[in-house]
């Protein structure tokens, strides 16, 4: 543990947390929500869009606060114990996209059958695009979520 | 010992720290990690890497089984009746 990581950028646990539900919200609620019910046009609700804005700010928040900058930082900044915490949260985040992925996957085959909802091309690039920001975002959430408390003496 | 929420494994960090005098930060320091992570290893949230295990027990001068243990260590008040 060489260096360490920029502590004026490190936000409480609460507001971590709370920017996390925005950033899950906001891009979950935007995305998928946008998808679903974009205007004969192919258009987003700017609504939906200004959801997406909320979740997409929360994420570059949370990306730059210290939980953020604990999943991306190199090795040599963290100690064995921040290492395992980063590396559960990357081990979580695969999980959690691959179940993503796979369930829109066997939604296509469900709604084939069902006639079910299926996105067009622009509403499969925003839902890709909500898909990569939610990847990105993910490891730094898990993080703030995984966290404990210090007690005083830390 | 790699990973680790650990229920089983015991030890007596925080009371070689408060004898030996040092603060969590300054025993962090010495050994390379996080001040957290010495809360967290005194909590027990935590079990260290077999190389973190020998460098606290260097800075103390004991063996890493005084400071760890897989049972639960006798409390201190027991300890000292039993010598008297």
């Amino acid at each position: 543990m060489k260096q360490a990581l920029n502590p004026p950028l490190r936000l409480s646990l609460r507001t971590s947390r709370l920017l996390s539900l925005l950033v899950l919200g906001g891009i979950g609620i935007g995305y998928l929500g946008g998808a679903i019910f974009a205007g004969p046009d192919g258009s987003t609700p700017i609504g939906f869009v200004a959801v997406r804005l909320i979740g997409l700010f929360s994420a570059v928040a949370l990306f730059i606060e210290g939980r953020g900058q604990m999943a991306q930082a190199h090795d040599a900044m963290l100690d064995e114990r921040e290492r395992a915490l980063r590396d559960k949260s990357y081990v979580a985040t695969h999980q959690f996209m691959i179940l993503a992925l796979f369930g829109s996957f066997l939604w296509s085959i469900v709604a084939k059958f069902i006639d079910g909802w299926m996105p067009g091309q622009e509403q499969a690039l925003d839902l890709l695009s909500g898909f990569a920001i939610t990847s990105m975002a993910l490891p730094g959430i898990i993080l703030a979520w995984r966290e404990q408390a210090a007690d005083s003496e830390d | 010992m790699m990973n680790n929420e650990t229920s089983t494994l015991h030890n007596r960090l925080a009371l070689f720290r408060a004898e030996a005098g040092l603060s969590r930060k300054e025993l962090a320091e010495q050994v390379g990690v996080n001040p957290q992570t010495i809360g967290f290893l005194e909590r027990g949230q935590y079990g260290p890497s077999l190389e973190l295990g020998l460098k606290l027990a260097r800075v103390f001068g004991v063996p890493v089984e005084t400071l760890f243990s897989l049972d639960a260590f006798q409390p201190l008040a027991q300890q000292l009746a039993a010598t008297k």
